[in-house]
């Protein structure tokens, strides 16, 4: 069958992907040096080609799997016959070859994306392209030489595979990496742009305006990524956890944090021209935040339940990828940011003074973050022997950092730029912060139980004082000749993304403090109850998937008034292939609340042990990050940003200057 | 000054990077006990050829032994006890703790492989004595238990050749000079 | 010895599964139930990948849990029962890092980088205040000083591009 030969093409693909990715990156290089323009402009057809060719690649990849060709090793490791032919696809993702592969993918995409840019000057688009060029080649050289996915095991060709993981077959996996890499690989193109204007020398705040709408998409595709990977563990694993600073999601965490202070920062340096420095510091940081976690995640160098399978040559080669890429980019920094002193002013009390704080802590957080992350090796490695650092030392000091930001972020938008007298915010806010101190931290925390809790009045505080000064921000913006339909986008934006903030703080405040967990023992027709509500196991049944086998209890449940509200079918499932056992929850969810039960051991013929979660709030936590993410993407599509403004400013600044 | 501050990304990147280059070469789950400089928990377990037999701490003091952890379940025991026998033979005392296994499987390993034991000590599974008090979690782990009753040496892992040679056997003769 | 190294592992993780353990637990006091909740989710499982004994299904940790219960049932208060866990397996097992003075900077470094940071934005910008007060000009006055800038700047690097001047909202 010819469908035995593809794989081969891929692997040529990827080799040619290669050669292309050195001609986009190394072309407009010395095209810039030697002064030859035709030179630069190579840059963007070998974007194209890169992009095609890696796409050839991943599908044929892709077929291999859906046809279950297991004579490549990648796909025999990960697939099977008996798979559904969409966990087949997503299999493609699943483990460390291939997800490289869609990293490679998607890092063409966005290149591809820019490619398209009308409004930039041409030598701006060149170097910006040979720079992920340059991430590109490295990459691609990590996967021909020691993880390409195209691997054959001949001649004994297995009968069938070994399954994909029984944990990534769940919807909520199909999309979690994408997305996930949408975001770690988007922050690549801010990169890029910082690393063309230090080495253009050209570092106006032009520079800040055309990284804008890229940084606000790589950063609203990690807010989902990352949303939906604490999503999937909530409903999948079966402990009603959403969170639990492991390494893996620590990796996400630090870009997201620094990614949002470049995503504000930006909007200083474009508007004011200030802070150009930090603004460029933060794009490199950011994205070198992103290959440190991707250095993290696949060289066993961290304990983790996520981390790919550990090999220390691989390691060995990333760690070499990531000092070349973030040293050489820290150093052109160090060398050739100039030493700019802004000629606009800013006083202690303004917006500009607010953000660099607000950049401040985020930077701060993330830096913890690191810190708690990496503690373990560092003090393993000088000899002092094993500890852990986990939940306990992240949330004591992530819980204050995020308290600072939020005073922050509350008045950061009400502030004017550069100089604003104390008088005039304090008519601003004196209102919202009235309704914050008696609402927030005195009457509501009350409602919910009749009990005063500290943490509480500190959420919910925090939650009413961005409500409160956002819908001020929005009221002022409404103050115009035009009205509510004249408010800018990028400012609804801003209102949306701060709003989701607030709600995510709403719900992890209400699921940590009044959350409530029971193992108890269901037995046929005995109910049981728990905060109220009644569990009636009704029946056992024993059923097959698939590509599993399964038991399957039935249980009413009703509420404190004695209605049937649902009935919930948990199950506890054995993947034959892997031997694997898994629990499937089952969720009665709500926006107030979320009841959540998962089986545990069987105990008798009509008894099980049972596990049941209560959790008030917990879907604000992910809607909150959805309207963040979804006020990111209303920023973006503000008219400033429309490429056809744009081509006017372009044709505008080479006609001699504004 | 203002140039300076420039490079200290950069340096501490490469701070960081050393450690995770030092990261590379060690193993996040290898671990050092926390009874090294302890002495051996105090115990009362049956020995697996006469179950009535109770045996405690004191019953083995007086002499340097080995202390090895195994269970017929576990398929790295199987590879390691061939150092066991060889050890043995060299004169070193070890004693067995057959740990969350079963006798009948215990005895079929044992007339399988070979019984290098002095005695072996049987801990069921649920006990939690001695193999808990001596912070295992799995099997195989070896520990070396001076004169005086203190531990003073530990391995979780199979024991390869290598280690007898380079590194259990110089122990074992050094605490034993240090009576 | 690197392949007997990776059986070992393979074997340890093999019971390392991220499945929930749900056991039967009768609790004398009400208030031991939420103890064992909350100590249990901050002792670490000594061989899984990261999961605490509360979460995890292999036999290690089933073992550290009913010794927790038995702890409990017994009043020791949760840091005699840290203490009980750190004597057997070492300072691993706690998720709360003790504090030593190798772990001094792991608590004290953010908290520290936060209060000189503030401090030093401040001082930055009380300094920047004095040095310029551009605010009184007029627009015109503004438009001349800009002009002259630019121009000196486009002397000395003829590379700087002009295309900043416009401020948009």
């Amino acid at each position: 069958m010819e469908v035995l030969y593809l794989p081969e093409f891929g692997q040529f693909a990827l080799i040619l992907a290669l050669a292309m990715a050195c001609v986009q990156a190394f072309l407009p290089l010395i095209g810039s040096f030697t002064r030859q323009p035709l030179w630069l402009a190579y840059a963007q057809p070998a974007a194209w080609a890169q992009f095609t060719l890696l796409a050839i690649s991943f599908v044929l990849l892709s077929l291999s799997f859906l046809f279950d060709d297991f004579s490549l090793a990648y796909t025999a490791a990960n697939s099977n016959s008996a798979l559904p032919w969409f966990y087949k696809l997503s299999a493609v993702w699943g483990a460390h070859e291939g997800s490289l592969l869609l990293w490679l993918l998607i890092l063409a995409g966005w290149t591809f994306a820019v490619s398209l840019s009308r409004g930039l000057p041409a030598e701006v688009l060149a170097r910006v392209l040979s720079v992920l060029g340059f991430v590109s080649v490295g990459m691609l050289l990590f996967v021909v030489f020691t993880s390409n996915p195209f691997d054959r095991i001949l001649p004994r060709i297995p009968v069938d595979g070994a399954d994909l993981n029984p944990l990534l077959q769940d919807p909520g996996l199909i999309f979690h990496p994408p997305l996930l890499y949408m975001g770690y690989v988007g922050f690549a193109v801010t990169f890029a742009f910082a690393l063309a204007a230090l080495w253009s020398g050209q570092l106006d705040s032009a520079w800040a305006r055309w990284s804008r709408p890229w940084t606000t998409s790589a950063w609203a595709f990690l807010t989902v990524g990352i949303a939906l990977g604490s999503w999937w563990a909530y409903y999948e694993l079966g402990w009603g956890g959403w969170w639990f600073w492991d390494p893996v999601e620590n990796a996400s965490l630090m870009p997201w944090l620094t990614g949002t202070a470049l995503m504000h920062s930006l909007a200083i340096t474009e508007k004011r021209g200030v802070f150009k420095s930090w603004t460029l510091l933060l794009a490199i940081f950011t994205f070198s935040l992103s290959l440190v976690g991707f250095f993290l995640v696949r060289s066993g160098v961290l304990n983790s339940v996520h981390a790919f399978a550990n090999d220390p040559e691989r390691g060995f080669f990333l760690l070499i990828l990531l000092a070349v890429t973030v040293g050489a980019s820290l150093l052109v920094y160090a060398l050739r940011v100039p030493n700019l002193k802004a000629r606009v002013s800013y006083s202690l009390l303004s917006k500009d003074v607010l953000l660099l704080a607000n950049n401040l802590i985020l930077v701060i957080s993330s830096i913890m973050v690191l810190l708690g992350t990496l503690y373990p090796l560092i003090l393993d490695a000088l000899g002092s022997g094993k500890i852990s650092v986990g939940p306990p030392y992240f949330n004591a000091l992530f819980v204050p950092l995020m308290l600072l930001l939020g005073v922050f972020m509350g008045l950061g938008p009400l502030t004017d730029w550069k100089q604003m007298q104390w008088q005039k915010l304090k008519k601003k806010i004196w209102l919202a912060g009235v309704i914050t101190l008696v609402l927030g931290f005195a009457v509501l925390p009350w409602v919910y139980d009749g009990e005063w809790h500290l943490y509480v009045a500190l959420g919910l505080t925090l939650v009413l004082w961005i409500f409160t000064t956002s819908f001020r921000d929005l009221w002022e913006a409404s103050r115009t000749k035009k009205g509510w339909l004249g408010i800018s986008r990028s400012r609804l934006g801003m209102f949306f993304g701060h709003l989701g903030a607030a709600l995510i703080v709403l719900g992890v405040t209400m699921v940590s403090n009044y959350g409530e967990e029971r193992d108890l023992r269901m037995q046929i027709d005995q109910p049981v109850e728990v905060k109220g509500y009644q569990f009636t196991l009704k029946k056992l049944i024993h059923r097959e998937g698939p590509n599993y086998i399964a038991d399957r209890a039935i249980v009413e449940v009703h509420n404190p008034k004695g209605r049937l509200i649902n009935t919930l079918t948990p199950e506890k499932r054995l993947y034959t292939v892997r031997g694997m056992p898994m629990t499937q929850v089952a969720i009665e969810w709500g926006f107030l609340k979320d009841i959540y039960v998962a089986m545990g051991e069987e105990l008798t013929a009509d008894a099980w042990a049972m596990r049941v979660h209560y959790k008030p709030f917990v879907r604000w936590l992910w809607l909150g990050a959805l309207i963040a993410a979804l006020g990111g993407v209303l920023a973006i599509t503000d008219r400033r940003y429309s490429s056809k403004k744009a081509q006017e400013q372009l044709t505008a600044i080479n006609k001699g200057g504004v | 000054m203002k140039r300076f501050l420039l490079f200290l990304p950069l340096i501490v990147f490469l701070l960081v990077g050393i450690f995770l280059y030092k990261g590379l070469s060690m193993d996040p789950s290898a671990r050092e006990s926390a009874l090294i400089g302890q002495p051996l928990p105090e115990f009362s377990l049956p020995r697996l050829t006469n179950p009535n037999l109770l045996v405690t701490r004191e019953d083995l003091m007086g002499e340097v032994f080995l202390l090895n952890v195994w269970g017929s379940w576990c398929p790295s025991c199987y590879d390691e006890h061939e150092e066991i026998v060889r050890m043995a033979q060299a004169g070193v005392p070890i004693v067995g703790l057959n740990y969350k296994d079963e006798p009948a499987k215990a005895f079929r390993y044992l007339s399988q492989l070979g019984n290098p034991y002095t005695q072996i000590l049987v801990e069921e599974d649920g006990l939690r004595e001695l193999a808990f008090n001596l912070g295992v979690y799995g099997a195989p782990e070896t520990f070396l238990i001076d004169s005086e009753g203190i531990v003073r040496y530990h391995l979780a892992g199979v024991i390869t050749p290598q280690l007898v040679d380079q590194v259990i056997m110089p122990e074992v003769q050094k605490w034993q000079k240090n009576r | 010895m690197a392949k007997k190294s990776i059986i070992f592992l393979l074997f340890l993780l093999l019971s390392a599964t991220s499945q929930a353990a749900i056991e039967l637990y009768d609790f004398s006091d009400d208030s031991y139930r939420l103890r064992y909740k909350e100590v249990g989710g901050q002792l670490r499982c000594p061989k899984c990948e990261n999961q605490s004994i509360a979460d995890s299904n292999s036999p290690s940790a089933y073992d550290m849990r009913q010794e927790l219960y038995r702890l409990l049932e017994e009043g020791k208060t949760d840091q005699q029962i840290f203490d009980f866990m750190v004597q057997r397996f070492g300072d691993y097992v706690l998720y709360n890092p003790p504090m030593r003075s190798d772990t001094w900077l792991l608590w004290y470094l953010p908290p520290a980088l936060v209060f000189l940071g503030l401090l030093l934005a401040f001082f930055l910008v009380r300094s920047r205040k004095s040095s310029h007060s551009t605010a009184k000009m007029s627009l015109s006055e503004r438009q001349l000083r800009i002009q002259k800038i630019l121009e000196l700047e486009k002397n000395a690097d003829p590379t700087l591009s002009s295309s900043n001047t416009k401020e948009s909202k």
